[in-house]
């Protein structure tokens, strides 16, 4: 029936098992339709990074202009742009990370176990709601004068007026880094849930015997047991450190904090798309992504080599 | 010895019970906080905003934003673009996941790396905008559910699922003379609910709370979903006007002097409520998808 993989196989085999076969090649035509117009023409287009694309004279008409814009962007926003960036998105990284762990670990350190699981469901409910929401809320919270923040700040005598916490450039970038936390870390404790849940119970009946106490049976086991797990989380962190938020900055940035709130994304999209600069904005894009790759091949080499098993295949 | 740890133990415990509450407190209240000023009067939320419960209760801004002709089309736009890119992209997931976990199919690594690939490596932003322009998506409702067909991280997951059914059921049905798709829709459909239902539940949520499709491609009047409404309601004074006073007449007494906080809470509840209120139920799929994605990764 099947062809062996030791078989020879010749072109009449084929045509005779692709025909035998055909349903399962027609399920796949949605699929690859998908892939080639929304992923394979669009990188195809990336070669409009090295012209001057005008929609008028198409992606083959338009004038090869070489590195030209690549150089137009180092010579000028470039280092304004890393620094918020790597800002941002390293601010997120070291609160965001360790986060959920604590979360996790002191929330399972609670006996009680209808409060942990309502606490636990309540942790999520951050990270299901649009970023739109999000930055409604912190209209509210931070907003000027009578700002939630502001008035508690006012009503404890830490400070007289009030803080313009999204009307300052680095303290808006704070505040997106709080916001960031906020959002994800009830729901990325979920993989450490799991991952504490796994440990087997009876080290702690034998560190129990041995008369260890809940802290060093938390530094002694349940760190160590959960540690591939962190590692493997550290791990796809640092592969995603240029991803510095999008959605974020839009909805929440205005006029004052932009030259802060700018990151790579959003660059691409406000000097590019927006401006009508589509090469410019296309070679910022594709800067990113060799630099993304880069650290996402690197950073999958690395995990095959701590937990025997690749994220992706 | 006992006494001690004992006496220790219920200070670290209250203080433990102390930060999970406090932590618990920090993630819920800014909800409860849009809640109650949307539910306050918006001539009286000018005095500041109330922090526990309204303080002139009214049920104003709502009646407002409902009858605005803005909200009732979004929301219908927003359900509209949920309920069918959900089910096209369960649809087209699953029976590309089922075709390339087959035996028979041949160049599977090929095929399997065609899709892999696309995870590592996109056109980026303005290719793929140049693209949507160019093949008359925009401003066409279908650039919100056809862009959604597949997502390869979930088709990735439904694969893992079905790479640990057992192969006699399908064998069975292959003897009693089912094809590939019959084996599909009667077999492998129905004993992979589980997995579906987490993906849908992770479509579902993405499609109700994307704005950025819509916010770049479809920026016309005639498409705004909820989630586009309310940015624009947040960042955009003429958009709050039109809520506040066009639209059928304001309920709003001295619609000059209401601050717009409460309109904009009110249709920021709007645009949260379903999630909220469907949580507590899908939560589990969506826990069901993480752990079923982390089996083989």
């Amino acid at each position: 029936m099947s062809l062996l993989k030791n078989e020879k196989k010749t072109f009449a085999d084929v045509v005779k098992s692709v025909v035998r076969n055909r349903t399962i090649y027609l399920m796949m035509i949605p699929g690859i339709v998908w892939a080639v117009v929304f992923c394979y023409i669009p990188i195809y287009g990336i070669i409009i990074a090295f012209k001057d694309y005008s929609p008028g004279l198409g992606f083959w008409g338009s004038p090869w202009v070489g590195f030209k814009h690549f150089i137009d962007f180092f010579g000028k926003d470039f280092w304004r742009i890393m620094r918020n960036t790597l800002f941002i998105s390293l601010g997120t990284f070291f609160c965001g990370f360790p986060a959920p762990i604590i979360f996790a670990l002191l929330l399972n350190s609670v006996k009680n176990k209808p409060f942990r699981k309502v606490t636990q469901t309540l942790s999520y409910v951050p990270h299901f709601v649009s970023w739109v929401v999000v930055s409604a809320i912190c209209f509210i919270l931070f907003a000027p004068e009578s700002g939630t923040i502001n008035s508690l700040l006012r009503g404890l005598g830490l400070i007289k007026g009030s803080v313009g916490f999204l009307e300052n450039g680095p303290l808006f970038d704070v505040m997106l880094i709080l916001a960031n936390v906020w959002k994800s870390t009830g729901f990325s404790a979920i993989i450490y849930f799991a991952a504490i849940a796994g440990v087997d119970a009876e080290l702690y009946e034998a560190a129990t015997i041995d008369g260890a106490r809940p802290l060093q049976q938390m530094w002694y086991i349940t760190l160590p047991c959960i540690l591939p797990t962190i590692l493997v989380m550290l791990v796809l962190n640092i592969s995603g450190i240029l991803n510095a938020g999008f959605e974020q900055q839009m909805v929440m940035a205005n006029n004052l904090v932009w030259k802060w709130a700018d990151v790579i994304d959003t660059y691409s999209y406000r000097y590019g798309l927006s401006k009508l600069r589509y090469s410019f904005g296309t070679a910022i894009g594709l800067f990113k992504s060799v630099i993304a790759m880069i650290l996402l091949l690197g950073s999958n080499r690395v995990m095959k080599k701590i937990s025997g098993y690749s994220l992706y295949q | 010895m006992a006494i001690v740890t004992g006496r220790k133990n219920y200070f670290a415990i209250a203080l433990k019970y102390f930060i999970v509450t406090l932590l618990t407190f920090i993630f819920i209240y800014p909800f409860w906080q849009v809640l109650i000023i949307s539910l306050n009067d918006s001539v009286d939320l000018a005095r500041g905003f109330p922090a526990w419960l309204p303080r002139v209760f009214s049920l104003a801004n709502y009646r407002q934003v409902f009858r605005s002709y803005l909200l009732p089309r979004a929301v219908f736009l927003s359900v509209a673009r949920t309920v069918l890119a959900t089910a096209l992209g369960l649809i087209c997931n699953g029976m590309l996941a089922y075709s390339l976990t087959r035996r028979q199919l041949l160049a599977k690594k090929f095929f399997n790396n065609m899709f892999i690939l696309t995870m590592y490596f996109g056109g980026g932003l303005i290719p793929t905008y140049i693209l949507i322009n160019n093949i008359g998506l925009t401003n066409n409702f279908l650039v919100f559910i056809l862009p959604a067909a597949i997502n390869v991280y979930y088709m990735i997951i439904i694969k893992s699922y079905y790479v640990g059914l057992p192969d006699s059921l399908e064998e069975a049905a292959r003897i009693d003379g089912c094809g590939d798709f019959g084996i599909f829709i009667q077999i492998i459909l129905p004993i992979s609910i589980p997995v579906f239902a987490a993906i849908g539940v992770y479509y579902a949520v993405g499609q109700w709370n994307a704005w950025w499709d819509n916010y770049i491609y479809a920026n016309g009047n005639n498409l705004v979903t909820l989630q586009l409404l309310l940015m624009r309601i947040i960042k955009d004074a003429d958009t709050i006007a039109t809520m506040a006073e066009k639209g059928g007449g304001s309920v709003i007494a001295n619609p000059t002097q209401a601050n717009p906080m409460g309109i904009r809470m009110a249709t920021t509840m709007v645009a949260t409520v379903p999630i909220l209120v469907t949580y507590p139920f899908f939560q589990k799929y969506f826990i069901s998808g993480i752990t079923i994605g982390a089996v083989k990764g």
